[in-house]
């Protein structure tokens, strides 16, 4: 037997630790401007939502019938004698002689931070009457109007993310996690698991989705809590969506399944189950997560289209979609241009999803990788 | 003969592994019997497709569909492996029988540091604590010759060459001392200087732990320097089978001599073509009637048409499956009348 020869010294890529294909991703990623811009407009889009009651000046719900329509309150930097003040005033408004609303620079009011307003519970928890901003007393100050029945749009627009933004996240874990399963086990067991599963998938696919929302959406009960129509529109919501993903689960599945090392794993004892979640999902992962994150603006722009035609989220609980509503009289709509407000945000929200989505694969494709 | 002593580690009765396939049943395995001794090689070589790779698997049972083992028994210390249940199965794979594969670049998970493979079976197996794993991990990497292996072991597979990556999955199949070593063409996708390093290291590892090693390959070079006794397979069947020495000197069984013939030599004749097989391996789907090799063989006859032979005792412990068993010295007939 001959003698082991030294195996020849190779160097470590780098001089330090290796880095995690996680370590790697999030380098590439934190390089691409564009795509961390959206992150941070993701971001703080759901701090707005999270934060909702804490920065809206008015309960949702409260109804101003005298003040319906009212325009967004001009905000000046100058007090009544006219001297420049740090101090931001919210002017008054009164209605002219043709009905329209026009400021009124002798009624103002200081714009106050940290102002105490209506009782809520930050978090759902903490009782508060603390508020980001608001005047004092009954002062009325609408940063972006009021819609028809005078209630505060800005209120509204900031709780009611709450509702939109959920609703894409809870129905994209919902789909993610039955794309998976049946994805996953179309792709392990192939055969006859395989062809039932795909078949399945195809027919939810061939039927034009939003009729199939709009069916689903129509059968539900109209008098039912909106804590359960929530839940309702997220499950027609992941019911619709998840076809999709578990095709492409599947596709991943069926490659990696073939690979060496799978093959190595089964050699060395390892059971299914544990080659299946640390072998075969983490694989699928990537692509999971990107296509996730175009998808989640899907279910927004779904939830808005239900809610505007009113088979989704019902007044008075805000949301984007219902909000809209109104938005479609164009008589009203000339006259009271900031209810489209909602319209505006979905798209910001639709725009940093997708862009961020795109970062991500960038970042997650190691053949894309500099 | 000499190879059923009892001392056998692991017998294989009568294998049968067949293929369904859309076209029909294609017979990958067809009845094979091997023994394999305890700290010692078997190599089993053959071209490609003639079933090697699939009775490597067929041992630990890893065919997968549409394959199925539908026949014979694998004894492994008297206990049929057939017999056994999945989960039965499963304990023994990577504790008794450990396997490592061809492609070295594609059998560890991209995802996976280096110390995973290794601290996966060590936990399955041994239920060593993580640290405990890891101490170990690192020792059996600097046993199959990985150096500086307390920081490798924390590298990922991209950051490691394919000698070098056939070193961890080696050092993972050892990790629990396997009694038997599948060894599926180890060294065909590494340069000619890392095979002899990887092979000289299985060499070493047999030494120190004295494990039975299945050798599967095509490289009679390979054969002749590792194994002790040798199993030469043709479509599915084992056509020659006897001690290393007795097959490279007295080589029995026509494909047998036409794949020693074909081994590139130092004194070939320049400019001379190297001397070829003709033909190639028979669709599995449409076996020829009698002989499986006989489209291919110029010693042909009509019984060979007729009847397959079966494996014939030549000399003490060498057996070969050919009614006209020529001698490797006899010239070489010119083929005529047969098509390949």
């Amino acid at each position: 037997m001959s003698e082991l020869p030294a195996p020849q010294e190779e160097t470590l890529e780098g001089s330090g630790k290796s880095q995690t294909p996680g370590q790697l991703a999030w380098g590439q990623l934190r390089r691409n401007r564009v795509a961390m811009a959206a992150g941070i407009v993701v971001c703080l889009l759901y701090l707005m939502a999270i934060f909702g009651e804490f920065i809206s000046p008015y309960p949702v719900a409260d109804i101003r019938p005298a003040l319906y329509h009212h325009p967004p309150t001009p905000i000046v930097w100058h007090d009544a004698a006219g001297h420049f003040s740090l101090q931001p005033y919210a002017l008054g408004m009164k209605k002219d002689a043709k009905d329209e609303y026009v400021p009124d620079p002798t009624v103002r009011a200081p714009i106050r931070l940290f102002n105490t307003g209506f009782a809520y519970k930050l978090l759902w928890i903490v009782p508060l009457r603390i508020h980001l901003f608001g005047t004092s007393g009954d002062f009325p100050f609408f940063p972006l109007g009021t819609d028809h029945l005078g209630r505060d749009v800005f209120s509204r627009l900031v709780v009611g993310s709450q509702v939109s933004l959920s609703i894409g996240l809870v129905a994209i874990a919902i789909t993610f996690s039955i794309g998976l399963l049946v994805g996953g086990a179309a792709g392990f067991y192939g055969g006859r698991v395989d062809n039932v599963l795909m078949r399945l998938c195809e027919v939810l696919q061939s039927i034009p989705s939003f009729y199939l929302l709009i069916a689903l959406a129509g059968i539900l009960p109209t008098k039912i809590p909106p804590a359960v129509t929530f839940l309702m529109i997220i499950g027609i919501l992941s019911f619709v969506g998840w076809a999709g993903l578990a095709r492409v689960i599947r596709g991943i599945t069926l490659s990696v399944r073939e690979r060496e090392y799978v093959e190595a794993a089964r050699a060395l004892g390892v059971s299914d189950f544990k080659i299946i979640v640390r072998h075969l999902l983490p694989s699928t992962f990537t692509i999971a997560i990107v296509n996730a994150t175009l998808a989640i603006p899907g279910f927004i722009l779904a939830e808005a289209g239900l809610s505007f035609l009113g088979l989704g989220i019902r007044d008075p609980v805000p949301s984007w979609g219902n909000m809209l509503n109104e938005a479609r009289d164009l008589e009203v709509l000339t006259r009271a241009t900031w209810i489209l407000a909602p319209g505006f945000l979905i798209f910001i929200t639709v725009i940093a999803f997708n862009t961020l989505g795109d970062g991500l694969r960038d970042a997650l494709d190691p053949k894309l990788r500099r | 003969m000499e190879s059923a002593t009892p001392a056998s580690l692991l017998e294989v009765r009568g294998l049968r592994t067949h293929f369904y396939t859309d076209e029909g049943i294609a017979p990958a395995v067809d009845g094979i019997d091997l023994e394999i001794l305890p700290g010692q090689t078997l190599g089993l070589v053959g071209e490609s497709g003639c079933g090697k790779s699939v009775t490597g698997l067929s041992l630990l049972r890893l065919v997968a569909h549409p394959g199925r083992i539908v026949g014979g028994e694998i004894r492994m210390r008297g206990q049929n492996l057939l017999d056994l249940p999945m989960n039965e199965m499963r304990k023994l794979r990577g504790e008794q029988i450990a396997m490592i594969f061809q492609e070295p670049m594609t059998s560890l998970d991209p995802l996976y540091a280096v110390r995973d493979p290794l601290l996966e079976t060590l936990r399955l197996h041994r239920k060593m604590s993580k640290s405990e794993a890891r101490a170990k991990a690192v020792q059996l990497l600097t046993s199959v010759g990985i150096t500086d292996a307390e920081r490798r072991v924390d590298s990922y597979p991209h950051e490691l060459s394919g000698g070098m990556r056939q070193r961890v999955m080696i050092a993972s199949a050892i990790a629990c001392d396997p009694a038997l070593l599948i060894a599926d063409e180890p060294t065909t996708a590494l340069d000619v200087t890392v095979q002899a390093q990887i092979l000289a290291l299985l060499r070493k590892l047999q030494a120190e732990n004295g494990m039975a090693i299945l050798l599967i390959t095509h490289n009679l070079g390979i054969v002749a320097e590792n194994c002790h006794h040798v199993a030469v397979m043709y479509a599915g069947k084992i056509v020659e089978k006897a001690s290393m020495r007795s097959i490279f000197q007295n080589p029995r069984h026509p494909y047998t001599q036409g794949l020693l013939r074909a081994v590139p030599r130092l004194d070939h004749p320049v400019k001379q073509p190297l001397p070829t097989i003709p033909g190639s391996v028979p669709n599995l789907l449409h076996l020829p009637t009698g002989c499986r090799f006989r489209s291919r063989c110029v010693w042909a006859q009509q019984k060979c048409a007729e009847e397959e032979p079966p494996l014939m005792e030549v000399e003490g412990g060498h057996t070969s499956a050919c009614w006209v068993q020529p001698g490797f010295t006899q010239p070489v007939p010119v083929k005529e009348g047969v098509t390949a």
